[in-house]
C-alpha cells in the first residue's frame, strides 16, 4: 500500500535516513587503536632499545618486531568478524581503506628498502606519512580529532630532525599515538559521526 | 510552473530505501528492513520496481551459507535523488 506523501512528509523521510547513515560506524576505530598502540610500543621499545646498554636490548629489539606480527594476526581475527556479522558498508570505508592501505604500502616498501635510507630520517619519514594519512582520513570524514592528530604528528615529525635517533623514537611514540590512538578513542567514543 | 515529482520515488518506502542507500556505499536487505520497518515481502517488491528502473542494483550471494541480497544505488538513482531533491525544494519554498 502507497501513501500520498506530502513535500514536508519527503523531506522528513530523506532527513531521517540520512541522520541514520550518518550513525553507522566504519570499524576503523579498532584498527587506529590497534595499530596505534602497535606503532608507539614499538618505537618507545626502540628508544629502549637504544638507551639500554645490557643484555636486555636484543630481547627488547625481538619483542618489538614481534608486534607487527601480532597486529597483523589480530587484524586478520577483527576483519573475519567483521565480515561476518557487518550489514552494511558505508562511503568513509573506502577513505580508510585507500589512505591507509596506501600509506601501508609505502610504510613496506620503506622497510624492505630501508638500508638504503639514512636512519636518522626513518622516524621522520614514519611521521610524515602517518601525520599525512590521519589528517587527510580527518579531512574527508570531517573528523576534527583526526586533523589535530595529523598536524600534531607532522610537527613531530619536523622536531625530529633536530634529535638524536633514541629521542627521535620517542618524538615518533609522541606523534603516533596523537595521529591513531587518540582519534581511535575519540572515534569509538562519538555517536554522531560517520567514523 | 512545478515539476512533476519522479513517481518513482514519491512512494515513502521507495524514497526511504532510495535515501539511506545514498549515504552507504551498499547495504544488505535486512539493514533495510529493519530501518524502514517493511515487511520482506513489500520491501522485495518495492526493490525490484527500483532495480527495473536502473535506480538500484541487487546482488545475491551467500553469508555464512545464508542467502544474502546485497543493494546498491546506482550512478542513475543517485541522479534521480538529486533531481527529486531540487524539485521538491520549489514545492517547499511556496509553503
Amino acid at each position: 500500500m502507497e501513501q500520498k506523501l506530502s513535500p514536508n512528509d519527503s523531506i522528513s523521510i530523506i532527513e531521517k535516513a540520512l541522520s541514520e547513515t550518518n550513525k553507522e560506524k566504519t570499524g576503523a576505530s579498532y584498527y587506529y587503536i590497534l595499530w596505534g598502540t602497535v606503532m608507539t610500543l614499538y618505537f618507545i621499545l626502540q628508544y629502549l632499545v637504544l638507551t639500554t646498554s645490557n643484555n636486555y636490548s636484543n630481547t627488547l629489539a625481538t619483542i618489538a618486531w614481534l608486534l607487527f606480527p601480532i597486529g597483523g594476526i589480530l587484524s586478520f581475527i577483527q576483519s573475519k568478524k567483521t565480515d561476518k556479522t557487518e550489514k552494511i558498508k558505508t562511503l568513509n570505508e573506502r577513505v580508510y581503506i585507500f589512505v591507509w592501505g596506501g600509506t601501508g604500502l609505502c610504510l613496506g616498501i620503506m622497510g624492505f628498502s630501508g638500508y638504503l635510507m639514512q636512519p636518522k630520517n626513518y622516524v621522520t619519514m614514519v611521521l610524515l606519512l602517518f601525520g599525512f594519512a590521519s589528517f587527510v582520513t580527518g579531512g574527508v570524514t570531517r573528523f576534527t580529532a583526526s586533523i589535530i592528530g595529523g598536524v600534531i604528528c607532522v610537527i613531530c615529525a619536523g622536531l625530529s630532525f633536530h634529535f638524536s635517533q633514541s629521542t627521535q623514537f620517542l618524538i615518533g611514540a609522541l606523534g603516533v599515538f596523537s595521529a591513531c590512538v587518540v582519534p581511535g578513542i575519540v572515534m569509538r567514543k562519538t555517536k554522531t559521526l560517520n567514523v | 510552473m512545478f515539476k512533476q515529482l519522479d513517481p518513482l520515488l514519491h512512494s515513502q518506502l521507495r524514497l526511504a530505501i532510495i535515501s539511506l542507500l545514498i549515504g552507504l556505499e551498499e547495504a544488505e536487505f535486512v539493514y533495510l528492513k529493519e530501518k524502514t520497518n517493511a515487511t520482506a515481502g513489500n520491501l522485495s517488491l518495492q526493490l525490484d520496481k527500483l532495480r527495473k528502473a536502473g535506480y538500484i542494483s541487487l546482488n545475491k550471494g551467500y553469508k555464512k551459507n545464508y542467502p544474502v541480497t546485497i543493494c546498491k544505488i546506482t550512478p542513475k538513482g543517485k541522479v534521480a535523488f538529486k533531481k527529486y531533491v531540487e524539485d521538491i525544494k520549489q514545492y517547499l519554498n511556496t509553503d
